[in-house]
Order: structure tokens, then C-alpha cells, then sequence
């Protein structure tokens, strides 16, 4: 009994001990913390990270360039169940973001409404629910959805629940793979809706891609992937280096100018990111 | 002679010292090696944000993360941009341990080119500030690189066995409309 006793008490001291010494470190600063526990290698952040534009910012100066609504050509909405494999999923979000965000920027209210269920659905397949349990969100989506400025505005707030949710689980190899999904959408989008307008300008957006296409890639380099991640980087990859042969390119790059494509150089690109883009969605 | 069955005062004492002892050395060594104190308040950092944010819209946020050190360090965040658009930066300092200070630095080129400019630097002490692309005369930049100079942690708590850990967290928004 005694034994017991005295076992008890200890435990109990050093249970005190030890919440004490918690209680202790964290009041140094007002603000709250929380105490952890983790293996810590020397360095566990990256060093450098990059932030990149949203979808809906990329499809808004693809319009300002004279990108018109076409229909038929973003990926059907009830495409969604049929990804597979947990990087497929993650293509197809952000493959539906660039649509989503595509069709809020030309008025397209309808179809908007399929790609937001859409964007949810997928998200809760690649365990991201959380970012939808409020359903406030989604409701006051449905609600103000002939009104652009209040769509655009929750749609930035969709996107702010998602970095969060990412940045808090670590999800940063996932994070590469939807926005490379999103970034393959958002220029055969770019590309394909491209008949009527001015070769200048969507010259200048598509050079802008490009550049922010070296960071993609840069991204998905350093990031754990799969077999389907694997050979979206590939097919990037090509694509990157195909680029930097186009006359325009190398001799831009001799002047220290931004190239304007040519008509040839951009159907070109055009051809190769069809290409990219149906093979992900086959 | 008297042989007592019941184990002696003394002896129990020993034992259940002993019992402390070998328990306690373990717990301590268990943790020694694997605790973090993490100061980050992201859900704080981003409310803080999100009253500075119109008439701008959220395009993008990152917490630089970072373990306090006694030596200083350097980390960096690329900022891509959409040509001819105009952004508002905001930094929560927030997350910092005290003791731990940060200078933010923009540059209109990574670390290795040696004819970068620097564009921005905050001299406020305040938890939270703001940079403006506008604030630039004829903005032309379609990459920012924000370096975050942290210099050797102050205080000299800390130690192998308990590791402080921070960030800064930056939100953007984009004037597109």
C-alpha cells in the first residue's frame, strides 16, 4: 500500500513538474502557442518558396488581353469522378479552379455553379473537406452569383481557406501538383479561346506564363511525386524546352527584351499544350 | 531472531525513489529530443491581414517558418506577379518569439545576380506592415524577391533539447478587377 502511495505521489509531482514548465515558456509572449512534439531534423522549412498568382487573377488578365467565353472547351464538370489516383485528383482541382475561375470572369453563372461543386467535390476526395465545412461559403456563392465582384471576392476566400489548410498540414508537394494542374488548364484555356484577338497581347500573357512556368517546374522538382506527378513534370518540361528554342526566345534573351511570339511559335505552343492538357483528362 | 515478511520504511523509500528516478530520467530524455515550442498564430497573422486586404482581393499567402537560432539566417520568398497589375503586401510579424527579430527586405532580384535593387525595406517596429507595388514609380517588376533577414536569437534560452520555432506571414492581394 505504501509503495503505491508513494508511487502516486511521485507521479503526481512529477505530473506537475512538467505542466508547470509548459505553462512556463509559452507566457513569455501573450499571444497563444502550442507545444509539440516532432523529430526535428536541422532543417526542416525550405529555404525558398514561391508564392504564384491565383487562377482567378490569371484567367482576369487573360480576359483584359481579349480572351473571349468559348463553350465546350474547359472540362466537364462530371468529370470528376473519374480521377483516380490521389495525383490525378489533385491535377483535376486545379484543372477546375482555372475553369471555375474562367467562367466567373466571363459571366458564366451556370456552369460556375457546376465547377464550384466540382472544385468541392475534389477537393473532399483529396482530403481537404475542412476548407468546405462552412457552408456559408458555398451558399453565399450560389447567392450572389450573378453579382461577379461577390463571386470573385468568395472565390478569394475559397482560396484563402485552401493556402491555410495546405500551409497547416504540410501539404506543400500537393500544392505544386494542383497548381501545375491549374497552370496547364488556365493556358490551354489561353490558347484554345484565342481566334479573335489581338496576337500582341496574348503574346505577352502567354511569354508571362512561360516565365512563371520555370518555377512550376522548379516546384514539382523538389516535391515528392508520383508516377502521374512524374510525368506531368515531364511533359512541362518539354514544353519549357521547346520554348526556349523559338527563335523570338533566344534572341530576346540576347537583348535582355521580352520576346513577341509569332504566329507560328504560338500554334506551336498551342499544339504542345492540347497535347499536355487531353492527356490528363483522357 | 525476528525475521519480519513486511519489506522495511527505508527500503520501500528506496525503491519507489529509485522508481522516480529511472521514470523521470526516461521522460526527460524522451522530450529533450523532441520538443517544439511554435509561436506561428497563423489564423491570427491572417485575420490581421484580412482587415488591411480591401480594396485589394486575396490572391495568396506564406508563413516563412524558421527555428530560432544564435546565428542569424536568411530566407527567402519568390513573389510572382502578373505584369502591369498592381499588389499590397502584408507582413504579420505577429508569430515571432520575443527576443527574435526580423528584417524584410524586397529586391527585384534573387540573391545571386549582382545588380540587384533593393525596392523596399521596413524600418516600423510594428507587428504588421504594408508595402505597396504602387508605391513604386513606374512598377514594372513581374518577380519580388522578399528576403527575411533574421538575425542570432537574443535570448539564451535556448537548446538542444527544447527548439523555438516562428514565422512571418505574408498575404497579397491583387488590384485586378
Amino acid at each position: 500500500m505504501k509503495i503505491k502511495l508513494l508511487f502516486v505521489a511521485g507521479l503526481l509531482a512529477l505530473y506537475s513538474c512538467s505542466n508547470s514548465s509548459q505553462e512556463e515558456k509559452p507566457a513569455e509572449k501573450s499571444t497563444s502557442t502550442a507545444v509539440e512534439e516532432e523529430s526535428i531534423p536541422e532543417e526542416t522549412e525550405e529555404e525558398v518558396s514561391v508564392i504564384f498568382p491565383s487562377a482567378v487573377d490569371i484567367m482576369t488578365v487573360f480576359k483584359q488581353a481579349g480572351l473571349s467565353y468559348e463553350k465546350g472547351i474547359t472540362l466537364p464538370a462530371e468529370k470528376h469522378a473519374d480521377f483516380i489516383r490521389k495525383e490525378e485528383k489533385a491535377i483535376a482541382l486545379g484543372m477546375y479552379t482555372a475553369d471555375l475561375a474562367y467562367c466567373v470572369v466571363n459571366q458564366q453563372q451556370n456552369q460556375a455553379l457546376g465547377y464550384i461543386k466540382a472544385v468541392r467535390q475534389v477537393s473532399e476526395l483529396l482530403g481537404l473537406s475542412s476548407v468546405y465545412e462552412n457552408e456559408i461559403l458555398l451558399k453565399r456563392f450560389e447567392q450572389n452569383i450573378n453579382n461577379e465582384d461577390s463571386t470573385l471576392t468568395i472565390l478569394a476566400e475559397i482560396q484563402s481557406e485552401t493556402d491555410m489548410y495546405i500551409e497547416e498540414n504540410g501539404l506543400q508537394d500537393l500544392a505544386a501538383v494542383i497548381f501545375a494542374g491549374a497552370w496547364t488548364e488556365g493556358m490551354y484555356l489561353g490558347v484554345e479561346a484565342n481566334d479573335d484577338y489581338d496576337q500582341e497581347s496574348i503574346s505577352t500573357r502567354v511569354v508571362e506564363q512561360m516565365e512563371l512556368l520555370d518555377n512550376v517546374v522548379k516546384m514539382l522538382q523538389v516535391s515528392e511525386l508520383g508516377n502521374v506527378g512524374q510525368s506531368l513534370l515531364k511533359d512541362l518540361s518539354a514544353l519549357q524546352e521547346q520554348y526556349s528554342y523559338f527563335d523570338s526566345v533566344t534572341e530576346a534573351q540576347q537583348t535582355e527584351t521580352i520576346p513577341t511570339l509569332s504566329l507560328s511559335e504560338l500554334n506551336k505552343l498551342a499544339k504542345q499544350i492540347k497535347t499536355l492538357r487531353n492527356a490528363r483528362i483522357q | 531472531m525476528h525475521v519480519s515478511n513486511k519489506p522495511s520504511k527505508r527500503l520501500l523509500k528506496s525503491i519507489a525513489f529509485c522508481a522516480l528516478i529511472v521514470f523521470t530520467s526516461g521522460y526527460s530524455s524522451e522530450k529533450a529530443a523532441t520538443e517544439v515550442l511554435d509561436y506561428c498564430v497563423r489564423e491570427k497573422s491572417k485575420a490581421s491581414a484580412k482587415k488591411d486586404l480591401p480594396p485589394y482581393r486575396y490572391s495568396g499567402s506564406r508563413a516563412k517558418t524558421f527555428y530560432c537560432k544564435n546565428n542569424q539566417q536568411v530566407k527567402t520568398t519568390e513573389i510572382e506577379l502578373l505584369k502591369g497589375q498592381h499588389y499590397r503586401l502584408i507582413f504579420d510579424k505577429a508569430g515571432l518569439p520575443i527576443g527574435q527579430s526580423v528584417e524584410v527586405r524586397i529586391y527585384d532580384k534573387p540573391e545571386d545576380k549582382k545588380n540587384r535593387s533593393l525596392l523596399w525595406e521596413n524600418t516600423e517596429d510594428r507587428d504588421h506592415f504594408v508595402f505597396e507595388t504602387k508605391s513604386i514609380e513606374n512598377f514594372k517588376y513581374s518577380t519580388l524577391y522578399v528576403e527575411y533577414f533574421f538575425p542570432a536569437y537574443e535570448k539564451d534560452d535556448i537548446s538542444s533539447e527544447v527548439k523555438k520555432k516562428g514565422c512571418v506571414f505574408l498575404t497579397i492581394g491583387s488590384a485586378l478587377r
